[in-house]
């Protein structure tokens, strides 16, 4: 019995903004993002939305505008995709020292060159290191969901800091699916409006964000580190606050599945989770010990549950829809990392694939089990393989980093 | 308002002796008063802004990246509608920040029409890195960017003119104005707080160091500038363009141009051809009245 | 190793100072390394340079603390704690002044000066004290004997400026003084911010709120005073309009202006149209 309606994650999000009483969008559009700003348009239009929405003139804009106007203390929202995050580049450092509440969609999409509208995370991971939290969607409704949520801990006094809920551009952002959206006196009594900011008080001027000197800089790193650090804690405290009141699972750090006596886990970012879980139900259905891990926050990365969630696995096959080149698949960098010194810790795959829209399916995921099973049986394989990647012609395959 | 008292810009900043900035925002400040919001973009403002933990202004000020002056007014103003607050957002903004690395922000949010007060102090480069040149550097000027050297290498294209790439967008105000003419600054100040929708104030900004001039030249250079008839004094009101000032007797273009070391290689030729082009220009205005035409070819 | 920390203000060639000297060593075999004070410099702000000077390729990359020798372009700067601030035991402390400063230092050291002023002012006609103070420094230091010196002053400026340079360090060589001063202070960094001892005292983002004195008292940027004449004063106001700074006030009395902020920039003297004020010597 399935309730809700269908619709895609983009009108998802966009009921989630309005839900949320947002009272500033300022957004440029940009593929496959555009639905959510048309959508907040239209509601803005019809009067079903008080919010204030400023459609700018470049990404740069939109999220400089959406800063000053958390600034200024009202609740802000934005949307973006792939060259517009890239374009957002500086103001998204900005945002996160500027220490603003703001939550932004990104409906994840390839980067140009060669040009590309579909989806893969080269656009987010490449955000990797600006200070915003990272949350991942599964599904439509966690889209919707993960928004709520989003605010709640964005604002939270112990984060204060932007969230970034990824969606992924197409797979979610055009797929129509059910979606329960909630009534607004039960999204009301989830989230509180934001805490007041003095900062621009005419009465108490103060000048924000100025020079400061070195001995005085890495201080502000510092109290930045640990609010991202506590995200942790208060991701988990507002999952499961979201879980109690509205009985659906959509928030937390790790999704598990079928992990606990799993001796393969493959670990993944987005719906390519929710595809590995529909495997994992086949894989079990004939005896296969295989469990899936959805990595809904990115950053914070919780490492220690990761590691923990890992502990008693065999193999893990870390799928990264993004490259650092010259290094490897970055979610797999950070998988290693949390497993750095513990005693018990499984082989780690990196599988690399599903860029610009290709298909992390059941032919790439059987071809990743059959490795994982090589690996488990002592056989030499490559520690990192390039999934849709062609030969070249003298037969050598771009697959290996040995 | 027993804030008054106290000034808006406090003194023992971190401003260059006879920084014609720091007059320029201390007018400002005081013209629109303390019930105002000011944006400031990396500039030399933005240096003089803050000496951690203490502030330069006595009103909120809210720092932005080099290009987001005009983004950061528009979220500002989006957010005091959604709260229903009434305040004065004022940008303040040096030439660089605005001509060249801002000019898309500035163009969208005045097509946009928010409204604000967008104050451009023009010190003709960028003077806090050390004196580059900027879109709004003179032709002739030696900056660290056209250093002249051995071939004669100084810059050789004429500024753009912001105030009427400016004046182009139907903007509801804009005015020229000097710290020499502080009067017709803070006129041209209140004026712009009242009109509703975006406005405008280029403002220019003498530079001791980066001009090379005694700091105790700062303001007589400017007058120099507008009395000699190359900076000229205006307001465009609503579509209404008007002269604010006209020189009756023009002083020679070289009292501008001489006691700076920027123009030290001019020669006397080149102030020939830079009088000729001023003195066509005043003619020009004198016949046909004062219009905002684009000339081929600027000083 | 040598090190050597120079303080002067924005405009006074402090490091150009440093790089002379830095230069001078190059041509002897030796190895050296001169930087400023890293940020934006004001033109009469306190700013710092530093040189170190080795035999072997200098790997060290921060600032000066413990300097073998300070030299000080401007006396008024001996007021700043951090000016003698670190130097060592025997260290050397030149300064730009006619007499033999008052200072206190917390160890004994040997103390030189020379009215690089004066030279400056007879030469150039400016207070330009850079060379003149390389000079003193090189003459009581001994790092550079004064050919070699000469030689990178010569190398350093355009032809136009070389001769009066090379002379302004040479009256200075021959016109040093040099006394042994005794220790006479505890040694004692200047307190800090004690507003910010622990991370909680942070606020979350950097939050300025406004005071004066941002940037010290910027009074004593000054290389002019301004000097009100109240019989001729008009009140007009207008030095008040056109002060950057803000600090001339018009009070019944006539016109007053705040000399711990004043930076002497002379557009007041300029502007006033009855000559009420003039611009007179600093603290006369």
């Amino acid at each position: 019995m399935t309730s809700g309606r269908n619709m895609t994650a983009t009108s998802a999000v966009a009921y989630a903004a309005r839900l949320a009483q947002v009272d500033v969008v300022a957004a440029y559009p940009i593929t496959p993002q555009t639905r959510i700003i048309e959508a907040i348009a239209k509601f803005v239009a019809d009067g079903e939305m008080k919010a204030q929405f400023v459609q700018v003139e470049s990404e740069h804009s939109a999220l400089a505008a959406t800063i000053a106007a958390s600034s200024n203390g009202v609740r802000a929202f934005t949307a973006t995709s792939s060259q517009g995050l890239l374009y957002m580049h500086e103001m998204m450092h900005w945002a996160a020292s500027a220490r603003v509440p703001i939550v932004m969609a990104n409906v994840n999409r390839a980067v140009a060159p060669p040009w590309n509208i579909y989806g893969d995370h080269q656009d987010a991971i490449s955000q990797r290191d600006t200070g915003w939290l990272q949350l991942f969607a599964e599904t439509n409704q966690h889209a919707l969901d993960m928004t709520l949520q989003a605010f709640r801990i964005a604002e939270d006094p112990r984060v204060q800091l932007p969230v970034m809920v990824n969606l992924d551009g197409f797979t979610l952002s055009h797929t129509y699916e059910p979606v329960v959206v909630p009534e607004p006196e039960v999204v009301n009594r989830f989230l509180a409006p934001r805490p007041a900011v003095d900062w621009l008080d005419v009465e108490h001027p103060k000048t924000i964000n100025g020079v400061v000197s070195p001995e005085h800089y890495i201080q502000f790193r510092a109290l930045q580190k640990d609010a991202a650090r506590r995200a942790l804690v208060v991701i988990e405290e507002v999952g499961e606050a979201f879980a109690e009141q509205f009985c659906r699972d959509s928030g937390g750090l790790l999704s598990l599945e079928q992990v606990s006596d799993a001796e393969i886990v493959f670990v993944a970012l987005g719906s390519a989770a929710s595809t590995i879980r529909s495997m994992v139900r086949a894989w079990r259905s004939v005896g296969r010990k295989v469990g899936v891990i959805s990595v809904r926050s990115y950053r914070p990365f919780p490492d220690a549950k990761m590691a923990e969630a890992l502990a008693g696995a065999r193999v893990a096959v870390v799928w990264d829809r993004a490259y650092s080149f010259g290094c490897g698949g970055p979610l797999a960098g950070e998988v290693k990392g949390a497993l750095y010194g513990r005693e018990s810790r499984p082989v780690v795959l990196s599988a690399v694939g599903g860029f610009g829209g290709a298909p992390v399916g059941p032919t790439e995921l059987e071809k990743a089990l059959e490795w994982a099973d090589a690996s488990m049986q002592g056989r030499p394989v490559p520690l990192e393989t390039w999934f849709g990647v062609k030969a070249y012609r003298d037969g050598r395959t771009p697959d290996g980093k040995e | 308002m027993a804030r008054n008292e106290t000034p808006l810009v406090m003194p023992g900043n971190s401003s260059c002796a006879g920084c014609g900035a720091v007059l320029i925002a201390r007018l400002v400040t005081e013209a629109i008063g303390p019930n105002q919001i000011m944006v400031i973009p990396a500039c030399c403002m933005g240096a003089v802004a803050t000496s951690f933990p203490k502030a330069t202004f006595n009103v909120p000020v809210l720092r932005t990246a080099f290009a987001s002056t005009a983004s950061f007014l528009t979220g500002l103003e989006a957010s005091a509608k959604a709260k229903g607050q009434e305040v004065t957002l004022v940008g303040f903004a040096g030439d660089g920040a605005t001509v060249d690395i801002g000019l898309a922000a500035l163009s969208g949010a005045i097509e946009r029409g928010h409204s604000f007060v967008y104050i451009c102090y023009d010190n003709e480069g960028y003077m806090n890195t050390g004196f580059q040149r900027s879109g709004s550097t003179p032709r002739g000027a030696q900056t660290s960017t056209t250093p002249g050297g051995a071939l004669g290498r100084y810059k050789a294209e004429p500024r753009k003119d912001i105030a009427k790439i400016v004046a182009a967008h139907g903007i509801p105000y804009l005015a020229t104005a000097s710290p020499a003419y502080p009067a017709d600054l803070t006129r041209k100040v209140e004026r712009a707080v009242a009109v509703k929708g975006p406005t405008f104030l280029h403002i220019m900004s003498p530079c001791p160091l980066g001009w090379g001039f005694p700091s105790a030249n700062s303001v007589e250079l400017a007058r120099t500038a507008v009395e000699s008839g190359l900076w000229k004094l205006y307001e465009l009101d609503h579509g209404v363009l008007r002269l604010s000032l006209s020189p009756k007797k023009r002083k020679p273009v070289k009292e501008f141009f001489a006691p700076q070391s920027r123009f030290a290689h001019l020669s006397d030729d080149v102030y020939e051809e830079l009088q000729r082009a001023v003195d066509e220009e005043w003619t020009t205005i004198e016949k046909e009245g004062f219009s905002l035409r684009c000339e081929t070819s600027r000083a | 190793m040598k090190e050597v920390r120079i303080h002067g203000r924005g405009g006074q060639g402090g490091l150009t100072a440093a790089r002379i000297v830095a230069n001078a060593m190059l041509k002897d075999g030796k190895n050296a390394q001169a930087f400023p004070e890293f940020g934006p410099e004001r033109r009469g702000a306190p700013v710092r340079s530093y040189l170190r000077i080795d035999d072997r390729p200098i790997l060290l990359r921060t600032p000066v603390t413990a300097p073998d020798a300070v030299v000080v372009m401007d006396a008024t700067l001996l007021e700043r704690r951090d000016t003698v601030l670190g130097i060592k035991p025997g260290g050397l402390l030149v300064v730009n002044a006619r007499e033999c400063p008052k200072v206190a230092v917390s160890v004994a050291v040997r103390i030189a000066w020379v009215d690089a002023m004066g030279i400056s002012a007879s030469l150039f006609g400016r207070q330009i004290p850079n060379t003149a103070m390389l000079g003193a420094w090189c003459r009581v230091d001994g790092i550079v004997g004064q050919a070699a010196m000469e030689t990178a002053i010569r190398e350093w400026f355009p032809a136009k400026h070389a001769e009066k340079n090379v002379e302004a360090a040479r009256r200075a060589w021959d016109s040093v003084q040099v006394a042994d001063l005794a220790a006479s202070a505890t040694a004692e960094a200047a307190k800090g911010e004690t507003a910010f001892a622990y991370l909680d005292d942070y606020p979350i983002v950097a939050t300025a709120y406004p005071g004066e004195g941002g940037a010290g008292r910027t009074g004593s940027w000054r290389v002019t005073d301004p000097v009100v004449d109240s019989e001729r004063c008009v009140r007009c106001g207008r030095c008040v309009t056109a002060c950057p700074e803000g600090v001339v006030v018009l009070t019944e009395d006539g016109v007053t202006i705040d000399l711990m902020y004043c930076k002497g920039c002379g557009i007041c003297a300029l502007e006033c149209p009855v000559k009420a004020i003039r611009s007179g010597e600093v603290g006369a």
